[in-house]
């Protein structure tokens, strides 16, 4: 099947004075037009060959170097944009020490000034600053100390991208352009955020414990002294949450001091920065109508509804010639983010570019050097861990855990990601108490947000080497230590939750003993170091478990059956390139059979039909509140669907696939029924009572009991004959949880875990079928489900989780586990990595060589954390403005076992088991375990990231 | 300024005026609206903009268009990722980097499928022997920096690419 389609699609923001300053509303799908991105994706020709996904299905598109990124496109590639494209860059501080002075573009000579120059006292003038979740001051002002390093100060907008060219090469690295003043104080705030998690078990690992932050709700430092550290409740065991929480984490640090719970492990280990960087930089296009308001902006996130509502905001108070009326944007594919595209603040400014273009078309897109200067950072961690350990048994008693981590100049995500630090400390091993604290510091850093791992990653980088430490000192075999140790089915974790599911650490331990990097690492040792004089082989292992989704998530699907029987579906989520939208099209293949013909991802503008009212404060809503407002069948708890946490597989294909199991219900079933029934007496089927149950698809072919298999071509025409169900969209809201409701189709009743469904008939007049011939084409199904009537259906029960589970009350978890081998030069401290073996478990496997990529790329990336990258936080960091590949090292081929990389995926437990979230969670474990294969090498205990040959040859 | 006229897929583009120092991947990205060429690093150390110079002996090789001028290649004959697909037929480098799903994200890909496009005609010349074709592979593809991946299924659906092509090889 090929087509040209979309697979991208436009969200708008329709800004009403009658709504308190705005209000969401989903525009209709865009057309396509001759020149629109619309119609310069192209489909894989044969992806789905056979009724079997043979490749991604956008692999085609980038493999042949299509316009499907942000950076691609430019104002003669927009359907009704202006085509004369300026280009605009910024100019940020690389000092935070000294006031800005204003620009000296005399370098640039007469000729190669720009044509517009945007200050903040232009913004101020405008009316323009940020607010809500990016609070802060986009430019800083003339005569301000900047609030830190690598901030903003001015735009520059070029009519002609020759001069932009020439000028941007002259400013790179120009440190005279942004002139220094005289020196001032360093911004200095209160953390951004702070919390304590405190948990005492009673006698049964399954509850109900005594004490945890599930039973007793948050606990938040009461303020902050003069140095900005916090200061946390008195104890008392009868008083508040905060009070029982230091009440009971005093009488843990005490047992551990004392050595009441065995012997006491501490151990002090600090992560580093780095970047995410993603192939792609950040940037995108706009173009501001001042006469309409409309602004127009093609960018590529991870979030786009907060890049909207961001923007949106930023106009709040706008002046005369910057109000906006709309924003309208187009999301496009992402060439990499890891998280560094979740929650970006630089859309803000692609849209300023647009908003002081004049008119035209501006393309604002950072380079490298920019890119290092101005994106997301992973935050830098110290983590202090203190681990009671029974000597006889191996028990883990106690556990504490201090997380201090620097947020940088931006509060972005710092909060949740502590949070979700605290959550992971424990790693996959069950203590029975345990006390934890985070603490997220401002700085003059460059911003650090979310990255692959969201805080998780660096806990338990810390806990790993501590079992590993542990392991060491009593004399314990590393797995079997950790399989003794496992936190099992049904109990509860850290914060007082259950995970939902097997807990299937023990598998993975079980899977990472069998693998030959461990079982035969005796034997390979030998051999190595006959070969390599000089070097030591070592083998580590480590094993986590991570959660995967935010807490609150959405799930969007749409799915058409066109009366030839191909598939167009819909998700509402964004691709990165971790292939979820080929993960989609997985997933309907449960119910119909065959995977989807065309999938489009982020397709928002389809979902009017289903008449959403999203909770405006899904974190915050209290129980009675929820419980009031699910009485409206068109509440949910959230509308739309950010790239985040691990949740492509797991949430992103949830809503289609349900879409696709409610056309298999209410179409294909009774289609099957009426050709089944065909001729006298009741057909073939008057012999046999068949139910909906005995439904199998067998060789792409529908049969049930003996009745003669049927095509789903056959089913589709039938049930477009009939004015049967052909198309289903569906919505589902996520907090740990599925909300669940019931529907009813012509008489037939069923509960599904979403909260919202509308269905398309079709007999109904209109439908019409050339459009659904049409439907092979992404864009032409889309606009076929998004234009034609859907019978909007009351759903008649509903029952959404619970409020108070969000961040911490993580439920959802995949494990996996790591063993590396390395090889390590005595003398140089030079490490190489020789071999690596994941296993995982990640539920069932939608796609499973995407994953094992997935994995593969998550196994490089920790190599990478691990060994060799790393940024100084401060002046002589990437706030500097001259950081780069040269001197930020990520990991090439070279650098890594290429032949020597495996990927064991566990096989599920049963054929219904769920996918589960996997992309955080391949990374992991490879840190850790990196480190603790250079101890088993050489007997350093390197407790500082990364593990450099210096500190290497310092541990010995 | 300087005018430079190139053959870019096989179709003469110039004389065009451009800035001396402006990058090759700008003039193929704002000048002939060659997108399938990625911006990454800007000083050439991840190899995601190469594109292919046809030299007159018949000799291709890569070259990075961020660090090279776009006055550099002036008179010469270029191929972009843009040019080897044929009437919606993948090229063999392509087709098998996306049945082996080499990519994810796929900024990276076009300088993965321009360089290994050159190591098969330069082996299609110089056949190795099949017990150095991870070597080739390596020497081919190693400067590449691709995030996602983890280079392993780039490799190896390289290898065994070459390995399944007689020509490529020698005993």
């Amino acid at each position: 099947m090929m087509g040209k389609g979309p697979i991208w699609t436009r969200r708008r923001l329709l800004i009403g004075a009658a709504s308190a300053g705005m209000a969401t509303v989903i525009a209709p799908y865009m057309s396509s037009a001759a020149g629109s991105p619309d119609t310069i994706m192209p489909d894989g020709p044969g992806w789905t060959a056979g009724g079997t996904i043979k490749y991604r299905i956008d692999g085609f598109a980038k493999v042949t170097g299509a316009k499907i990124y942000a950076r691609d496109l430019r104002g003669r590639d927009m359907d009704g944009w202006p085509e004369e494209t300026h280009h605009a860059m910024l100019l940020f501080a690389s000092d935070a020490q000294h006031a800005f002075d204003g620009l000296d573009l005399s370098m640039l000579g007469e000729s190669g000034q720009p044509d517009r120059i945007v200050l903040a006292e232009d913004l101020a003038a405008a009316g323009l600053a940020a607010e809500g979740f990016f609070a802060s001051n986009l430019l800083c002002a003339q005569g301000a100390i900047p609030d830190y390093l690598g901030q903003p100060v001015a735009m520059l907008i070029y009519a002609d991208f020759g001069r932009f060219t020439v000028a941007r090469t002259a400013l790179t690295g120009e440190a005279r352009a942004v002139k220094r003043g005289a020196a001032g104080p360093v911004r200095s705030t209160n953390p951004y955020g702070a919390g304590r998690y405190t948990r005492v078990a009673s006698q049964s690992p399954m509850g109900p414990d005594v004490f945890s932050v599930m039973l007793a709700g948050d606990v938040e430092p009461t303020g902050y002294d003069g140095e900005h550290l916090p200061i946390w409740s008195t104890a008392d065991a009868n008083g508040d949450a905060g009070a029982k929480a230091a009440f009971h984490g005093a009488e843990i640090r005490k047992s551990l001091a004392d050595g009441t719970v065995g012997k006491t492990y501490r151990q002090s280990f600090l992560t580093q920065s780095i970047d995410p960087m993603f192939m792609e930089p950040e940037g995108g296009i706009a173009w501001f109508d001042a006469a309409s308001g409309k602004l127009s902006v093609v960018i590529g996130v991870q979030s786009p509804d907060l890049s909207l509502s961001g923007i949106s905001g930023m106009a709040k108070n706008a002046t005369d010639g910057f109000k906006l009326t709309e924003v309208d944007g187009t999301f496009m594919f992402m060439g990499g983010s890891f998280g560094g595209k979740d929650h970006t603040i630089i859309p803000l400014y692609v849209a300023l570019a647009g908003m002081f273009g004049g008119g035209k078309t501006v393309r604002l897109a950072l380079n490298r050097f920019e890119q290092f200067q101005f994106g997301l950072k992973r935050h830098s961690f110290r983590i202090d861990s203190q681990l009671g350990v029974d000597p006889q048994t191996g028990k883990f008693t106690a556990f504490t855990c201090d997380l201090n981590a620097d947020g940088g100049g931006l509060k972005n995500l710092s909060s949740p990601i502590a949070s979700l630090a605290a959550v992971g400390s424990a790693s996959a091993w069950y203590t029975p108490q345990s006390d934890v604290t985070t603490v997220v510091s401002q700085s003059i850093a460059v911003a650090a947000g979310s990255m692959r791992g969201f805080g998780s990653l660096e806990s338990m980088i810390g806990m790993e080497v501590l079992v590993d430490q542990v392991a060491s000192d009593l004399g314990r075999d590393p797995i079997k230590l950790r399989r003794d140790n496992a936190l099992q089915s049904g109990w509860l974790t850290l914060v007082g939750n259950t995970p939902n599911g097997a807990v299937r650490t023990g598998d993975v331990l079980d899977a990472l003993e069998k693998s030959a990097l461990w079982a035969n690492r005796a034997a390979d040792k030998a051999v190595y170091e006959a070969d390599n004089p000089g070097f030591s082989y070592g083998v580590g292992v480590s094993c986590v478990m991570q959660t995967y989704g935010s807490g609150v998530d959405g799930s969007m699907g749409s799915v058409a059956l066109a009366a030839d029987g191909t598939i167009g579906a819909s998700s509402g989520i964004t691709e990165m390139g971790t292939g979820v939208g080929t993960a989609v099209a997985a997933r309907i293949a449960d119910h119909l059979g065959h995977p989807a013909t065309t999938v489009q991802t982020l397709t928002s503008g389809l979902w009017d039909a289903l008449q959403l009212e999203p909770e405006k404060d899904p974190w915050g809503i209290s129980q009675a509140d929820q419980e009031k407002a699910a009485q409206n069948p068109r509440w949910t708890l959230v509308g739309t669907v950010d790239t985040t946490a691990s949740n492509g597989a797991a949430f992103g294909t949830h809503a289609p696939g349900i879409a696709a199991w409610v056309i298999l219900r209410c179409g294909l079933w009774p289609a099957a029924k009426s050709i089944w029934s065909e001729g006298s007496f009741g057909g073939q089927s008057a012999g046999d009572f068949v139910t909906f149950a005995d439904l199998r698809w067998v060789d792409g072919k529908l049969t049930a009991r003996g009745m003669t298999p049927l095509t789903l071509e056959e089913l589709a025409a039938r049930a477009h004959r009939d004015g049967l169900v052909t198309g289903a969209m569906t919505h589902a809201s996520n907090r740990w949880d599925w909300a669940t409701a019931e529907f009813n189709v012509d008489g037939d009743s069923f509960e599904v875990a979403i909260d919202a469904l509308a269905v398309q008939r079709g007999g109904r007049a209109t439908w019409d079928l050339l459009d659904r011939a049409n439907a092979k084409f992404p864009s032409t199904a889309a606009k076929g489900v998004g234009r034609n009537s859907w019978a909007l259906l009351s759903r008649s029960e509903v029952n959404v989780p619970p409020v108070s589970t969000e961040r911490v009350g993580a439920g959802y978890f995949s494990c996996s586990g790591t063993v590396v081998a390395v090889g390590v030069d005595r003398i140089s401290g030079e490490t190489r990595v020789l071999g690596v073996h994941q296993a995982i478990e990640c539920g069932r496997a939608l796609v499973p060589d995407i994953i094992r990529g997935m994995v593969e790329g998550g196994i490089v990336m920790g190599i990478g954390q691990a060994l060799t990258e790393y940024l100084p936080l401060y002046e002589d960091g990437p706030g500097d403005g001259t950081w780069n590949l040269n001197s930020y090292r990520v990991p090439v081929s070279a650098d890594i076992p290429v032949d020597h990389i495996t990927v064991d995926i566990l096989a599920p437990l049963g054929p219904t088991d769920s996918p589960k979230g996997l992309g955080e969670l391949s990374m992991i474990p490879v840190i850790p375990g990196v480190l603790n294969a250079i101890h088993d090498a050489v007997g350093a205990r390197v407790l500082s990231l990364p593990a450099t040959p210096q500190k290497i040859k310092e541990a010995l | 300024m300087v005018s430079i006229s190139v053959t870019v897929n096989g179709t003469a583009s110039g004389p065009h005026e451009v800035p001396d120092e402006m990058p090759m991947v700008d003039y193929l990205n704002e000048y002939l609206g060659l997108t399938g060429t990625k911006f990454c690093c800007g000083i050439g150390v991840c190899h995601a903009c190469v594109v292919i110079v046809d030299n007159p002996d018949g000799t291709s090789e890569t070259r990075r268009t961020c660090i090279s001028a776009a006055s550099t290649f002036d008179g010469l004959s270029v191929r972009t990722v843009e040019s080897h697909a044929k009437d919606e037929t993948l090229s063999p480098v392509q087709q098998a980097f996306v049945d082996n799903f080499a990519f994810q994200c796929g900024y990276c890909t076009s300088g993965f499928v321009n360089a290994g496009t050159v190591l098969i005609e330069k082996l299609a010349r110089e056949p190795v022997a099949a017990d150095a074709v991870g070597q080739a592979v390596e020497a081919g593809l190693g400067d590449h920096i691709c995030r996602c991946s983890g280079y392993v299924r780039y490799h190896s659906a390289l290898r065994d690419y070459i390995l399944s092509q007689p020509g490529l090889t020698r005993s």
